[in-house]
């Protein structure tokens, strides 16, 4: 191997990228060029002065505050049962609200409320036409493209 | 630590406290990696814990931990960034030293000695921060860290050779930007 | 006023609701190898696959890794294909997930697919794209492109290479990887049955190398008789039509049909090459077929679409209207506008970028004309496209 070959994978070697023969070919150019050596251990080195930086630790009361945020949702294991239950039920309604939500656009959309943003407009249309595209290309995973066109049109 | 996180996950707040105290430092310093502002990064692990305690219960495998729980970090900060709350690349020009983190840098000397390696930390960082996103993340997770390249590419969503190339390509281009600190280091051995 | 009263009464639960479900969901994700990676096929009681072999091996061998592929293009020309497939597409960061079960024969696909609650089909007839709203029985058609294939420019600009061989389904296949001829890791891995060169998985790679699409049949049978209607909409279904964009146009005929002059990107990615321009103008209110989509009078876009043989890079671009012009950019109205992954509406800015998982969109905001770039690409390269039209 030739400097031009090795230099541009010194950093893949100092990195562990490099496997078999490539490594060994490698590393047999290093041991008998001095300067791509040099380099190799100019890269080295680099990487053990980032590794000497330390962690910042996260500011105090950061604990508290999560602490604060997790025992009002419900922490502990006996907390949990309840807190999923609760959950369930709150899931139910949850999913009626998204349906009212949902449904009340286009039950006022004669109206003249809510109205999809410009820059929305623009990206579905675009978009299903895009992906109509790529439905008919080459490799296209048809049920994959199929979600995603489901998916377009679920933000209308 | 695996037990630490068992524990927790059967619904332990004692035991997620101490989850806490082992993995809040590397949480922080990844995010305050990603996003400039350091409130913003205590806001973001704060967010990361909540959402680490809620949904602890489906994680199979508490050996995994280390890398969900970044994976749940890295989601948070892409959240932030494509709602245009927060900023991600920080081009050279715009480096400062307002928020480079207070981390030192291991020193076994004496006042000059510190002074010296509080530059040589701050050059460091601010070397770190002029890579591309992804690159930052991933040197912070490997050297920082000391996560394997297996948890990382976990954490990012990509595969091993991925953050590989990551890994290599951030040294390449910290290797440039601190050279004379690079020399030296292989003048002082 | 009691609406809203009800509205903020239920957020309550909504919100001790929603985060547990979240997470669960999130959760469930991850309980895969990595988040977004689907499991991995499990041959056994629960897979099932039938059939005798319909096309001998021995007119396989020899075949080199593109003939594969291109015959699996073509693979429900020769035989019909019944199954179930787990499918999964990568949207913002969460991977949107369904299962599908699927019929296709002569070219034509059929897919039923259940994502929890939901229920919708997808129909190729081989002109149309139909969608099937069972909740509404609606049909919403959308012309197919006539997408031109081109092999070479394929050939030209990918490498494909058997990298081994397999189970899916319990049955043998052999795994081909398609990667840019400039290097890089794979953006498509095919598992493709032995005997059928059908594809029975697929993992889709986006431009920054995450898994963006993967689709793994779980259960296969060849040489089924096809139903009558099994691609066709049903009786007494509303019928709405989608602009398919109409025949594929020269630019300067383009620039004709829309009313100002067209620009082509000064930038393209490598590889890349113009496959032609359509016009797209949302049908006016009366139409014969039936009911029109989008606004009425929504002003005329250009598309020009490139391809480097396998992806597709869509360029489109219309003028500002006066309104825009005068008031700024509509923003919505009647409240914030929620799309179903609880993204809000944009604030009016200069770009923006929504990343779909493979196929990313960029829309950019010039002095005279909106454009709106979309494709696997990244998001860099997407602005760099969308930039150099002004």
């Amino acid at each position: 191997m030739t400097c031009d070959q090795v230099r541009p994978r010194l950093a893949d070697y100092a990195v562990g990228a490099l496997r078999g023969r490539e490594r060994a070919r490698l590393l047999n150019h290093v041991g008998a060029c001095a300067s791509c050596g040099a380099e190799l251990e100019a890269l080295e080195r680099t990487g053990a002065l980032v590794s000497r930086l330390s962690l910042e630790s996260a500011p105090t009361g950061a604990w508290e505050a999560i602490c604060h945020r997790i025992r009002d949702e419900g922490g502990g294991s006996a907390r949990r049962g309840w807190g999923r239950a609760l959950a369930m039920a709150g899931v139910a309604l949850a999913v009626l609200i998204v349906a009212l939500i949902t449904f009340l656009p286009t039950l006022q959309r004669e109206s003249g409320s809510p109205v999809m943003p410009q820059a929305d407009e623009d990206i579905q249309l675009t978009m299903e036409a895009h992906l109509a595209a790529v439905w008919s290309a080459p490799l296209a995973d048809a049920a994959a493209v199929g979600l995603h066109l489901g998916s377009v049109e679920d933000d209308s | 630590m695996q037990a630490v996180v068992v524990q927790a996950r059967s619904g332990s707040v004692e035991a997620f406290a101490e989850v806490y105290r082992i993995y809040q430092a590397g949480v922080y310093t990844f995010i305050l990696s990603q996003v400039r502002e350091p409130e913003l990064a205590a806001d973001l692990t704060q967010q990361t814990f909540v959402r680490a305690w809620e949904s602890l219960h489906g994680l199979r495998q508490a050996g995994a931990f280390r890398g969900w729980l970044h994976r749940i970090a890295a989601n948070l900060v892409r959240d932030e960034v494509k709602s245009g709350r927060a900023r991600l690349e920080v081009t050279v020009g715009q480096l400062t030293d307002d928020n480079t983190p207070q981390t030192p840098i291991a020193t076994d000397g004496g006042p000059e000695d510190a002074a010296l390696r509080s530059e040589l930390r701050r050059q460091v960082w601010s070397a770190l921060k002029s890579l591309p996103a992804e690159q930052r993340g991933a040197v912070v997770m490997h050297h920082l860290e000391g996560m394997p390249v297996s948890e990382i590419a976990q954490a990012m969503g990509v595969r091993p050779g991925t953050v590989m190339s990551r890994l290599a390509r951030a040294r390449e281009a910290l290797r440039k930007r601190l050279s004379q600190y690079v020399e030296a280091e292989a003048r002082d051995m | 006023m009691r609406r809203a009263r009800l509205i903020v009464a239920a957020a309550a639960f909504l919100l001790a609701g929603l985060p547990w479900v979240a997470a669960s969901a999130w959760a469930k994700e991850w309980q895969g190898d990595v988040p977004g990676r689907p499991a991995r096929v499990r041959a056994g009681a629960r897979a099932r696959s039938r059939g005798a072999p319909l096309v001998a091996p021995a007119a396989q061998a020899g075949q080199s890794a593109w003939d594969l592929v291109w015959k699996s293009e073509t693979a429900t020309q020769d035989v019909s294909v019944r199954g179930r497939v787990r499918t999964m597409v990568q949207i913002e960061w969460r991977g949107e997930r369904a299962i599908a079960h699927v019929l296709a024969a002569d070219g034509k696909v059929r897919l039923n697919y259940e994502a929890g609650s939901r229920r919708w089909s997808l129909i190729d007839d081989g002109r149309n794209l139909i969608r099937l709203r069972p909740e509404s029985e609606q049909a919403l058609v959308l012309p197919r492109p006539g997408f031109v294939i081109d092999k070479a420019l394929a050939e030209r600009n990918y490498v494909a290479r058997v990298s081994g061989a397999a189970e899916a389904v319990g049955r043998p296949v052999r795994i081909v990887e398609i990667a840019p001829r400039s290097g890089g890791p794979p953006v498509w891995r095919l598992w493709l049955d032995r005997e059928t060169c059908f594809a029975l998985k697929r993992e889709g790679y986006s431009a920054e190398d995450e898994l963006a699409t993967a689709t793994e049949y779980v259960a296969v049978e060849f040489g089924v008789a096809v139903p009558p209607g099994a691609f066709s909409i049903p009786a007494g279904w509303a019928r709405i039509e989608a602009d398919g964009g109409g025949m594929r146009l020269e630019p300067e005929a383009l620039s004709a049909g829309v009313g100002f002059a067209v620009r082509l990107p000064r930038y393209l990615p490598p590889g890349y090459v113009l496959q032609g321009g359509y016009l797209r103008q949302e049908r006016p209110h009366g139409h014969a077929r039936g009911e029109a989509r989008g606004r009425p009078g929504r002003p005329p876009v250009a598309e020009l679409r490139y391809t480097d043989g396998i992806r597709v890079l869509s360029v489109f671009q219309r003028q500002r209207t006066e309104e825009e012009a005068q008031h700024g950019e509509r923003r919505g109205k009647g409240g914030p506008w929620r799309h179903r992954h609880g993204r809000e509406a944009p604030k009016s800015r200069e770009r923006m970028v929504v990343n779909r998982g493979n196929e990313k969109v960029v829309r950019y905001l010039g002095a005279e004309r909106v454009v709106i770039v979309a494709g696997d690409l990244t998001e860099d390269e997407l602005t760099r496209v969308a930039k150099s039209i002004e």
